[in-house]
């Protein structure tokens, strides 16, 4: 087993053991039925009490993991076209801590990640936008920024 | 000095200050930390606030030893060579070597005063205490602080081992301060011989005591001192526990240098240990004696805290010793655990310390050391293997660990576990105190023998399969036990929710073993999981989850559903181990037997499990076990039947919502098992049911019609050519969908509407294949002129879909002022998204298979091979169950463009198939091979897919199957080429035409109604106004992205529709004009609708420059200026003859370029924007190098730039990107420096001498440069070292690298 899986099930077992409430976190399944276990699927909720926990909303999220991980960051991205002012086009995420030339670090965990990215939907940074139409709205017209983002939970409400 | 009157002053400030009515006001504060902080009077103050003999109140005598907190902070961070000592606030700063210079002096004289003073004071206050306890005991609370106060000079002195009794003279070995607690009961044991004095005696006493440090305790001073009385004993515990938590706290905060640590570590260990030990034996073997007496109570918190201390003390020493200093540590905690052993077991009947003790184990293996460096042999650093087996033993009786000792387990009482998990059962002590405290000591517990335990799993050679049977089977048993007691997780049992992960690595450990293994302990395996998953099944419940809502928090509640999600996670994992056999088939078996109106919340648990097993097998016709599928099916789709059933009841409320997720989820998952051909029945009454429940609840709470339109949604688009039979039905429903608020008798949500629109877009797109193909065999009419009617019975539906909108728009108008406003609004939004949503749910699929494409719908022929209508009367029966009486939506009878299909093709063998005619891919000849070449392969032969466990995902594909698809293939591919003859051309029908005019007027009322509306509402309106423009254009955008059939449009609608019928409607233009642009740029992206030079002129002149929009409107906005240049970007790249001459002809076409550039220059000069900048420099960039040129077009443009003397010249936009870069922030270099670098691409020879003309020589440049000498010689280089580069990529990094000296030398 690559210095990449072994970590990776050892980041399931901490994951099982001790994650987030409501979060997910799961290796997809192959066609044939076994795990990928360097491509995860994870699911994030608003954080509590914040524009991001409307309609119980759970953004889901991708991530890659490289084969030289965990010396290099996972690539983590919602869907594309994720209305956040620190999110792609494509879906990418651009935080600090998924940047292997800034904060990234082998240490951080699955955990961490989400966590991260948790707080970053409620406290976009910007200074670094990434797509024009929520970075716009969040700076120039915060009623705009509220409706979209109510409007994106709906889509990814779980009830 | 103090006066007395000032010292009585300030005592009154502080009592006043802490008194029950104080207001504690900052400014008192700000008085009390100046005191504190102060280098006179502080530590005056503070001897004072202490004497006993001044009586103070007990405030100011704890004010007295905060006092020499505050000072000892100060000072030692003030003398701290290496780090700052005690300040919170500070960390350490890096300095390595302490040093022995004035400061330390200074420090060391200040610590021995200090310590001095304390120490006398903490003996004087304790012998007052011990005097009388109950009186006294208002004191603990500054004897405590001045505990920690020695504490902090314990540790001060001894990370230097400073020599406390040589003043002057520091570092003389390792003296430091030895044992502090024999200096206190030394110091204690001295005053208590003059009792009544000793307070008069002050100076005296503090010299003996101060003598007697370091004196050690040869005479059981300390035996003696904790016999005195239970206070006495809770005295020095007290100072055990506050020393220890000093320490700890210094070493997690790194306010101490490792060395230093380790100074202090070998004091403790050298001098305190022996101490230590009796302290804490001494006090747990006095309650193994004394059983339930009273007077140790008071003090049982306090051994327990000062226990933790100490297991977190020696955790905390392998980090910071050397390997000689460790080995003197072996053993640290090793002859305390049987002693704490031996209290948690000694009471069997109330069972007095043992969650006391059993947080001691839990905090002493949840730490890593316990498992650092060890191994089943033992070398661990805290505990010994034996120790281990021991505690192990204790709570794991039947523990897979190897126990060498035989000893040891006669010691152990295996029965005392159950005995406690009983008495906690039976008492109900499920919180911190009781099952909840064991659950989570059980997981770090496991965690120790793990690896033993998969060791025995993985037993590979079958001659040791006893080992499995003996030693893993009662362990697991014993375990799954733990579990087993009928109380509810989360709230009363953690046990099943803290071993999940447990199981999962036993799951995923087991799968791991060759197969041979596997399949030997398969008769212990499968039952013991079948207990499992009977025992989990009853945890899952909902009932819990009720429960829980009604008497706890939401973090409960968040607690348990979690539970759930990893229980089902569990499930999928388990299956790979039970499979279909056991474990889908029971699950299906008991649902089928189920009796839904007492077992309800059964019937949840298991369709939520299985829900699960589904979604991770991907539950389709394709995949699916033939017998899942049968399951389903069976005693007329009774699992199915009561699904519905409880599904209709929990609607009421919306508390049942987790009833209803599950439920409308499992529906949604199986959605390809309704499409099958034998189950029309009842996908007919589910599609019933669910618009039942929309149209006939009453107020329906909006989650649960959400959950109910999403199941609706993918049951109807998945099983689309099952249901084109319905349409009739669904149209009536649109209508009361469409209805405008107000108007209707029920309450239709904005969500229910759109995604309604989307399924009804999407069946009415959908051809009944099996009707198709039974028409096209049995009917006496042309095969023409039943696609004719087909067709136009598809087009009359989309046409009754426009009627029924435009017919509401325009009710909407002439009512609009009897309705709310922002109800109007709301409505109107949510028909553009509507439309938006019908139209993809119809393009997706007729342009699907206009394109030929192969449907994976088909592959449900691979099935198709039962009678469906053998037992459509019980169905009916089975229906009514479900109350569907009182709303009916019954569907029509099965036709399709009013040919009755109710004959199902009989026998496409005997080729009654039509000619194969037109289209180079759909020749007969072309199919017969195919056919052939595929049923050749496949002959006599059965596909059968199976698993490791035999849980068969079997199919078989018969020749005489791959015919049938293929027939019904070709005859779906005819019929898309009919409809794209049919949508293409007026001569078919005048649909395409009449549906375009029709969409385009809906669209135009739409607009038109909502701006009035939105004009007259004010203000507070202008957001919603936005996103209905958003939605509007987003629906217009997605017309000109589909431009396929049914909706074609042609290019001057789509204008005329944004031009004339948008400038003429109320809209704002500012408003409207970023949506425009982006549809402006849709349009573009669409090549075929743009071409040329002409049209895009067309474009131009009527969008940007009417009514002088570009000065009014775009300039003055950054956004639209970005929006603008991304247009004219995409322009060019898209097609570069929409704004450059292609050809000769061309050239003298008029165009807009002259006006272009010098605008686009100016704006590129004047803004600041990033955004705008970048897009600009791009735009400039494409305009002067774009591969798509042609030759005529590449002179095209350099014979606008060539030119140096020009306004517009590659010369002048170089100075104008250099004095921007000057002036730019660092994000907009890259970009500019870009198209510098593309201006030297494209003039290899010309650039230099530009280059020294504008670094060298240009005014305005060496302005910029504000005439610095240096300046020229940085240019210099930057001129030699790009000349070198040859325009390659380098330029940007020099040009970059000259910004950074530039900006450098500004500063």
């Amino acid at each position: 087993m690559s210095l990449c899986e072994q970590r990776l099930q050892e980041e399931r077992k901490k994951w099982r053991k001790d994650h987030p409430f409501g979060f997910y976190a799961k290796p997809i399944k192959k066609t044939d039925g076994t795990l990928n276990i360097r491509h995860w699927e994870a699911g994030i909720p608003g954080k509590k009490d914040t524009l991001w926990a409307k309609n119980n909303a759970i953004y889901p999220i991708q991530i890659e993991y490289p084969a030289d991980y965990p010396s290099k960051p996972p690539k983590i991205s919602f869907p594309a076209g994720f209305y956040h002012p620190n999110v792609y086009p494509s879906g990418k995420i651009c935080l600090s801590i998924l940047n292997e030339g800034q904060d990234w670090k082998p240490s951080i965990t699955l955990k961490q990640i989400v966590l991260g990215i948790q707080e970053l939907l409620n406290s976009p940074n910007p200074n670094s936008p990434a797509q024009d139409p929520a970075y716009r709205a969040f700076t120039q017209n915060k009623q705009k920024y509220v409706e979209n983002v109510e409007k994106q939970s709906l889509k990814y409400s779980k009830g | 000095m103090i006066s007395a009157a000032q010292l009585n002053e300030i005592s009154q400030v502080i009592d006043n200050f802490y008194s029950s009515n104080s207001t504690h006001d900052t400014q008192t504060q700000k008085l009390f930390q100046d005191w504190q902080k102060d280098d006179i009077i502080a530590i005056p103050l503070a001897i004072h606030l202490l004497d006993l003999q001044n009586n103070y109140s007990t405030n100011c005598k704890y004010f007295g030893a905060l006092t020499f907190t505050v000072q000892l902070n100060k000072y030692l961070k003030a003398n701290s060579e290496s780090a700052v000592v005690i300040g919170d606030d500070i960390e350490y700063n890096g300095s390595t070597t302490p040093d022995t210079t004035n400061s330390s002096t200074d420090k060391q004289d200040f610590l021995v005063d200090c310590l001095n003073e304390l120490i006398f004071q903490l003996c004087a206050y304790s012998i007052t205490y011990l005097q009388d306890h109950r009186k006294n005991a208002t004191l603990l609370p500054v004897i405590n602080k001045i505990i920690s106060n020695l504490s902090i000079i314990f540790i001060n002195v001894n990370k230097e081992c400073l020599n406390l009794f040589f003043g002057g003279l520091v570092k003389t070995g390792k003296i430091g301060w030895k044992n502090p607690f024999n200096s206190f009961i030394s110091g204690c044991l001295i005053l208590m011989n003059d009792q009544e004095n000793f307070l008069n005696k002050k100076e005296e006493y503090k010299k003996q005591i101060y003598e007697n440090l370091n004196t050690e305790d040869s005479n059981g001073n300390l035996f003696e001192f904790l016999n005195i009385s239970m206070q006495s004993n809770k005295l020095i515990l007290s100072f055990l526990n506050i020393l220890m938590e000093e320490v700890i706290k210094n070493v997690e905060s790194f306010r101490i240098l490792p060395i230093q640590l380790s100074n202090i570590f070998l004091v403790i260990k050298e001098s305190c240990y022996a101490s230590v030990l009796t302290i804490l034996n001494y006090n747990l073997q006095i309650r193994i004696d004394s059983g339930k007496e009273s007077e140790l109570y008071s003090s049982d918190d306090l051994l327990f805290q000062t226990l933790l201390s100490w297991v977190k003390y020696c955790q905390t020493i392998p980090a910071y010793m050397t390997e000689e200093d460790e080995n003197c540590q072996q053993g640290g905690l090793a002859p305390l655990i049987f002693k704490i052993l031996q209290l948690m077991t000694c009471d069997m009947e109330n069972f007095q310390y043992t969650n006391q003790c059993i947080n001691v184990f839990y905090h002493l293996m949840e730490r890593d050391s316990i498992n650092s460096g060890s191994n089943d042999s033992g070398g661990n650093k805290l505990l010994d293997y034996d120790i281990r087996c021991m505690i192990e033993l204790q709570f794991n009786p039947d523990t897979p660990l190897n126990i060498v000792n035989p000893e040891i387990a006669n010691n152990i009482n295996k029965t005392w576990i159950l005995k406690y998990l009983e008495y906690l059962v039976e008492n109900e002590l499920y919180s911190d105190d009781g099952l909840k405290k064991l659950s989570i000591f059980y997981v770090s517990l496991l965690e120790n023998s793990i690896t033993a335990l998969f060791k025995k799993i993985y037993v590979t050679e079958t001659d040791k399969i006893d080992e499995f049977h003996h030693t893993i089977q009662p362990n697991l048993q014993f375990l799954l036990n733990l579990t087993n007691f009928p109380l509810k997780p989360i709230i009363q049992e953690t046990f099943s929710s803290q071993l999940t992960n447990f199981w999962f690595l036993v799951v995923e450990q087991y799968m791991s073993v060759p197969i041979e293994v596997q399949n030997n302990n398969l008769n212990f395996i499968i039952p013991f999981f079948t207990q499992f998953m009977n025992i989990y099944f009853s945890k899952l419940s909902l009932s819990t989850r009720f429960e829980i809502v009604k008497e706890y928090d939401n973090q409960e509640v968040l607690e348990f559903d979690d539970f759930r999600l990893q229980v089902i996670e569990f499930f999928d994992e388990l299956w790979t181990i039970m499979g279909h056999q056991h474990m889908t088939f029971v699950i299906l078996e008991r649902l089928i037997l189920i009796d839904p109106s007492t077992e309800f919340f059964e019937l949840e648990v298991y369709i939520l499990v299985l829900n699960g097993i589904f979604n991770s097998m991907k539950f389709n016709n394709r995949t699916s076990n033939m017998d899942v599928i049968q399951f389903l099916s069976r005693d007329n789709y009774t699992i199915i039947n009561k699904v519905m059933k409880l599904l209709k009841s929990s609607c009421q409320d919306v508390s049942n919502l987790p009833f209803i997720k599950t439920f409308t989820s499992f529906l949604k998952t199986i959605a390809t098992f309704f499409q099958r051909k034998e189950n029309q029945l009842i996908l007919n009454h589910l599609v019933d049911f669910l618009l039942n429940i929309i149209f006939e609840t009453a107020e329906l709470p909006f989650e649960i019609e959400r959950l109910v339109i999403s199941c609706l949604t993918e049951i109807c688009t998945t099983c689309k050519d099952r249901l084109t039979s319905y349409l009739s039905t669904f149209t009536k429903v649109l209508e009361i969908m469409l209805q405008i608020p107000g108007e209707a008798n029920k309450t239709i949500s904005s969500n229910t509407r759109i995604r309604f629109n989307e399924l009804f877009g999407a069946i009415t797109s959908t051809i009944d294949t099996e009707a198709l193909i039974s028409a096209v065999n049995n009917s006496n009419e042309s095969e023409q002129e039943l696609y004719q009617q087909l067709a136009l019975k598809q087009y009359q539906h989309i046409e009754t879909y426009l009627t029924l909108v435009n017919g509401n728009l325009e009710k909407l108008n002439t009512i609009k002022t009897t309705i709310p406003v922002h109800i109007s609004q709301e409505y109107s939004i949510s028909i553009v998204v509507s439309i938006e949503n019908f139209i993809n749910g119809l393009s997706k699929c007729v342009n699907g298979r206009s394109d030929g494409d192969y449907d994976d719908d088909d592959d449900e022929d691979n099935y198709d091979d039962s009678d469906s209508e053998s037992d459509g009367g019980n169905h009916n029966e089975t229906m009514n169950d479900t109350g569907l009486n009182s709303f009916s939506l019954s569907r029509a009878p099965m036709d399709v463009g009013g040919v009755n299909t109710d004959n199902i093709l009989k026998d496409l063998n005997n080729t009654n198939q039509p000619p194969l005619s037109g289209g180079s891919h759909s020749t007969g000849s072309g199919v017969s091979r195919r056919t052939g070449k595929i049923a050749g392969a496949t002959q006599n032969h059965a596909v059968r897919l199976n698993n490791n466990n035999n849980n068969n995902i079997a199919t078989t594909i018969s020749p005489m199957d791959l015919k049938k698809k293929s027939s019904k293939f070709m005859i779906k591919r005819k019929y898309n080429e009919f409809l794209v003859k049919f949508y293409n051309h007026a001569s078919g029908s005048d649909g395409v035409t009449t549906f375009a005019q029709q969409l385009s007027n809906s669209l135009y009322h739409i607009m038109n109604d909502t701006f009035n509306l939105i004009n007259g509402g004010g203000d507070n309106l202008l957001f919603s106004n936005s996103r209905f423009i958003e939605d509007w254009f987003s629906c217009i955008n997605f017309i000109i992205t589909r431009n396929k059939i049914p909706i074609m449009f042609s290019v001057e609608q789509v204008v005329s529709l944004l031009e004339n019928k948008l400038f003429s409607s109320a809209a704002r233009l500012d408003l409207v004009f970023p949506s425009l642009l982006s549809s402006l740029k849709t349009l573009i992206e669409q090549r075929e609708l743009i071409s040329n030079l002409n049209e895009f002129n067309f474009l131009y002149n009527n969008f940007i420059l009417r009514d002088n929009l570009f000065e009014n409107v775009i300039i003055k906005d950054p956004e639209l200026l970005e929006s603008y240049y991304n247009l004219l970007t995409t322009a060019l790249d898209v097609n570069p003859r929409l704004i450059i001459p292609h050809n000769d002809d061309e050239l003298n076409l008029p165009n807009f370029i002259s006006r272009l550039i010098p605008e686009s220059f100016e704006i590129l000069k004047f803004s600041n924007e990033r955004f705008v900048i970048n897009t600009i420099t791009k735009f400039l960039s494409k305009f002067i190098n774009n591969k798509k040129y042609n030759q005529l077009q590449s002179n095209y443009i350099n014979s606008i730039f060539i030119q140096p003397q020009n306004m517009i010249s590659y010369y002048n936009l170089m100075k104008l990107l250099f004095m921007k870069i000057l002036k730019s922030s660092t994000a907009e270099i890259s970009t500019l420096s870009e198209l510098i670098r593309l201006i030297f691409n494209k003039n290899k020879y010309e650039y230099k001498l530009w280059l020294e003309t504008l670094l060298l020589k240009d005014a305005d440049i060496v302005a910029c440069c504000n005439n610095n000498s240096s300046m020229i010689s940085i240019n210099t280089d930057l001129i030699q070292r790009i000349a070198a580069t040859n325009g390659n990529k380098r330029v940007i990094m020099l040009i970059n690298d000259w910004y950074l000296k530039c900006i450098n030398l500004s500063d």
